[in-house]
């Protein structure tokens, strides 16, 4: 990037300078012919090449760095879906659109695809990589430093591609390992709603989604722990009460394309069902 | 046509109707100029979707055009500007320019010519018409499977869109063969490969490329066809199919493609840079071997599309290493361009701005290419803005740029008469500024994590002032549009007129009247050297002496 600069810039100024300085003046004679110079191309020629070289040493060095796997790194198959993000860890965890991951050591990731190509993007934690469809891509990155950190798919992938975002959230180990333990956990407060999982059921929402103990629907997010999570619909919507019940209400207005159809529940099935979803922790 | 009132009699197609006249021609230089022509009615097209973009993306979770629509509009946009806007430019200037640059009366199969010209607009109708038929493509350029499978594009309009690349592939892949033929057996006498001009030598490495790429992508585009409408299986893994398969495949067409739409540009910089710094072009056989070497290398390249895809680190290395290398012959040619106008007396007329605008422009996206191509910064900013502020770079501040160029330059040669140079400087400023305020911010985009392709982005991410200042710089590109196009209608009509060589130029095409008569030259010309009317103007030191020195 820095010699990119140089070059840049020194090119850039050299243009300038030659514009001020040869432009023509009223009765100039026609300059003196040159018709090329040896020495000069290779000069040229040499320079960048040898700047290239050094690059391309560093490069290599950078690239080992980078595709290296640690022995302890912690395994987690990565999804893509129109317009959504699956993560599946260890001992049948499974979460969406939201990856939470421990500080400190390295995720060596399972890029897969249920339908079109995608690409795993955090800008600043992982770089990227294409998640294509019949193909096991491995991608690896650690994160230092606790925090939330935004991605995006950055293949485009169809209708919604502009909404197939993802938040990635890097916690300490003992936070991470809580959070996992909660994953393989039923919602604690299951039974308590009955009006809701009774329009959960008539409406077949169980045969996209899953909710451990409920429903085992593979092809849409898992609902298990959707309360806990901070967007809905991949980062359309923040998830409070209130965008619940508008995403209840209709989705199609709020991600048009999007695989969730339009169930046309009333207020109150509406306010009921995002209750319910949101008590989902 | 006045000037074809000399010693042969006028043709016989001048009896015919104007128009007919011109839907029958087989004249060079009439289809060089439908080429142009309709590659800018394109122009104005593909313009005005890429308005659409950036209205759409001016302010955050903005709902101007529903995702689809805004998917259809991004993909029509980079289709139009590749295959209908910039391949078509260049083809109609070389056109109309080959066969005068080195002194032949027409291409070697002019009715081909005529041919390769009409698939142009027919496969215009095919992209175009997708959208009656059910949904233009939605799928982006490089369509990128198997999100072009049935299932997933269950509309026409990636069909549309195959038909279309396919017809007017059909059609570069014949101006190709025409190309190639007639500089191998139509040159005047004296012009040797090594008297060539720049321009001349840039379309046969071109045509070369054509004729390996064009095949390429339409052998793609078969095998996607096939899976769309007879339930092929090449690119569906249901079905055993690969989708890497499409981009291995498309990239190999791909990247020679790029070069197909850069090399001409470097031709005609190659012409109007020494013409207006009144020097010969510094290092003759540099610039021309450059051009020959990324010719070559160009077929050495294409992975560097997919260092995100999976792809082993070795193999990434190469093809990192492949795409370094061709940063250094492209590095000559801009450090022959400096050299050409060191010490010389320059006349910044409107092409010369145009051709200074192009070597900045093309430098600032020729130097993002290579950061592009050193692996790791590719895991990072592929797929994101970076990158279409990079190809822009390329494509409109380079190529674009030295089309200007050209047109500013050769129109008085086209029309017999001069473009405004007062409306020419306003479109130049105007076009440097507005491309920049569009277009710079949109590598700071990239870094910051703004994936393409997005029909809309989130508030708060610290994206919206780059999107809003890139949306100006847009409408300041509409206005120097507008300028340009007022400039060509005014110039058409009342523009002063030019003369047989109104730059005191030194290669053939200005050795005869402007504009040319059907049959180019009453009599053959004979090429001397390099510059065979600077010879004729400078009999005490003609060119032909130092034809030795590089």
């Amino acid at each position: 990037m820095a010699i990119a600069g140089v070059f840049l810039f020194g090119i850039l100024g050299a243009l300038v300078y030659i514009a001020l300085r040869f432009r023509s003046r009223d009765g100039m004679a026609e300059p003196r012919p040159i018709y090329g110079n040896l020495r000069l191309e290779a000069w040229w020629t040499a320079i960048p090449l040898a700047l290239l070289v050094v690059v391309f040493v560093v490069m290599v060095g950078a690239v080992r760095d980078e595709t290296s796997i640690a022995s302890n790194a912690l395994e987690i198959t990565l999804v893509g879906h129109q317009w959504w993000w699956e993560f599946r860890y260890p001992d049948n965890a499974i979460a969406a659109n939201e990856l939470h991951v421990p500080v400190g050591r390295q995720v060596r990731l399972n890029l897969l695809s249920a339908d079109v190509v995608h690409n795993f993007w955090v800008p600043e934690l992982a770089g990227k990589e294409q998640m294509i469809p019949g193909q096991n891509n491995v991608w690896t990155f650690t994160a230092e430093k606790a925090g939330t950190y935004d991605g995006a798919c950055s293949e485009f992938c169809g209708a919604q591609h502009g909404w197939m975002r993802l938040t990635v959230i890097a916690d300490a180990p003992a936070d991470f390992a809580r959070w996992l333990a909660a994953q393989k956990q039923a919602p604690v407060n299951i039974s308590s709603s009955t009006a809701p999982l009774q329009l959960y059921a008539t409406n077949a929402c169980g045969g996209c989604h899953t909710i451990q103990g409920v429903s085992d629907g593979k092809v849409a997010p898992d609902l298990t722990h959707v309360g806990s999570r901070t967007t809905i619909g991949a980062g359309v919507l923040t998830n409070t009460p209130e965008n619940m019940v508008r995403w209840m209400k209709d989705p199609q207005a709020i991600k048009p394309g999007s695989l969730m159809p339009n169930f046309h529940f009333s207020d109150e099935q509406a306010r009921q069902m995002a209750a319910f979803l949101e008590g989902l922790k | 046509m006045a000037a074809a009132a000399g010693t042969l009699s006028p043709p016989l197609v001048q009896s015919r109707p104007r128009l007919l006249d011109w839907v029958m021609t087989v004249d060079h230089k009439r289809i060089g100029i439908m080429y142009i022509g309709t590659s800018t009615f394109f122009f104005i097209v593909g313009g005005i979707e890429s308005l659409l973009i950036r209205a759409q993306l001016a302010t955050p979770e903005n709902t101007l055009l529903s995702p689809e629509a805004y998917n259809q509009v991004f993909t029509l946009h980079g289709v139009t500007m590749i295959f209908f806007v910039v391949m078509p430019w260049l083809f109609g200037f070389a056109n109309f320019l080959l066969p005068l640059m080195i002194g032949a009366r027409d291409v070697a199969y002019p009715r081909l010519n005529a041919f390769s010209y009409w698939m142009l607009p027919a496969a215009g109708a095919f992209l175009y018409y997708s959208l009656l038929g059910g949904g233009a493509p939605a799928a982006g350029w490089y369509a990128y499977a198997p999100l072009t499978e049935h299932a997933f594009a269950p509309d026409n309009g990636v069909s549309y869109y195959a038909l279309a690349l396919i017809l007017s592939g059909i059609g570069t892949i014949a101006t190709s063969i025409n190309f190639l033929v007639t500089v191998i057996y139509h040159r005047a006498p004296g012009m040797t490969f090594n008297r060539l001009p720049v321009f001349v030598w840039m379309m046969v490495v071109t045509s070369i490329l054509s004729l390996v790429a064009l095949p390429t992508l339409t052998g793609d585009l078969v095998m996607l066809l096939v899976d769309r409408l007879f339930n092929g299986h090449f690119f569906d893994p249901g079905g055993g199919g690969v989708p890497i398969m499409w981009q291995h495949i498309f990239w190999v067409f791909g990247h020679p493609e790029v070069y197909i739409m850069a090399l001409p540009a470097f031709g005609f910089i190659s012409e109007i840079v020494p013409v207006f710094s009144r020097k010969p072009i510094f290092g003759y056989s540099f610039i021309v071997g450059s051009g020959v070497a990324i010719g070559f290398l160009s077929f050495g390249v294409w992975a560097h599309h997919m260092f995100t895809a999976g792809l082993s680190p070795l193999q990434d290395l190469v093809f990192s290493a492949s795409s370094m290398a061709i940063a250094i012959p492209t590095g000559v040619k801009i450090f022959t361009w400096l050299a050409t106008a060191w010490g010389g007396a320059i006349r910044f007329r409107t092409p010369m701005l145009f051709a200074f605008g192009f070597i900045a422009m093309f430098l600032i996206g020729g130097l993002s290419g290579v950061t592009l191509a050193v692996v790791p910064i590719d895991w990072q900013l592929n797929g994101s803005y970076y990158m279409v502020a990079h190809f822009h770079y390329v494509l409109f501040g380079g190529t674009a740029f030295a089309i200007f160029a050209a047109w500013y330059y050769w129109f008085p040669k086209m029309s017999g008469r001069m473009m405004d140079e007062r409306l020419g400087k306003a479109h130049f400023w105007t076009l440097l500024i507005g491309f920049n305020l569009t277009f710079f911010p949109m590598h700071l985009l990239g870094i910051q994590g703004m994936p393409r392709r997005v029909y809309t982005y989130p508030a708060g991410l610290g994206w919206d002032n780059a999107n809003l200042l890139a949306t100006l710089g847009a409408v300041i590109m509409g206005i120097s549009v507008l300028l340009f196009i007022a400039n060509v209608l005014r110039s058409m009509r009342s523009g002063r007129p030019a003369g047989d060589n109104p730059w005191d130029a030194w290669t053939l095409e200005w050795a005869t009247p402007s504009p040319p008569p059907p049959y180019n030259f009453a009599v053959i010309p004979t090429a001397t050297s390099r510059r065979p009317l600077w010879d004729v103007a400078h009999p005490e030191d003609p060119d032909w002496r130092h034809e030795h020195e590089l």
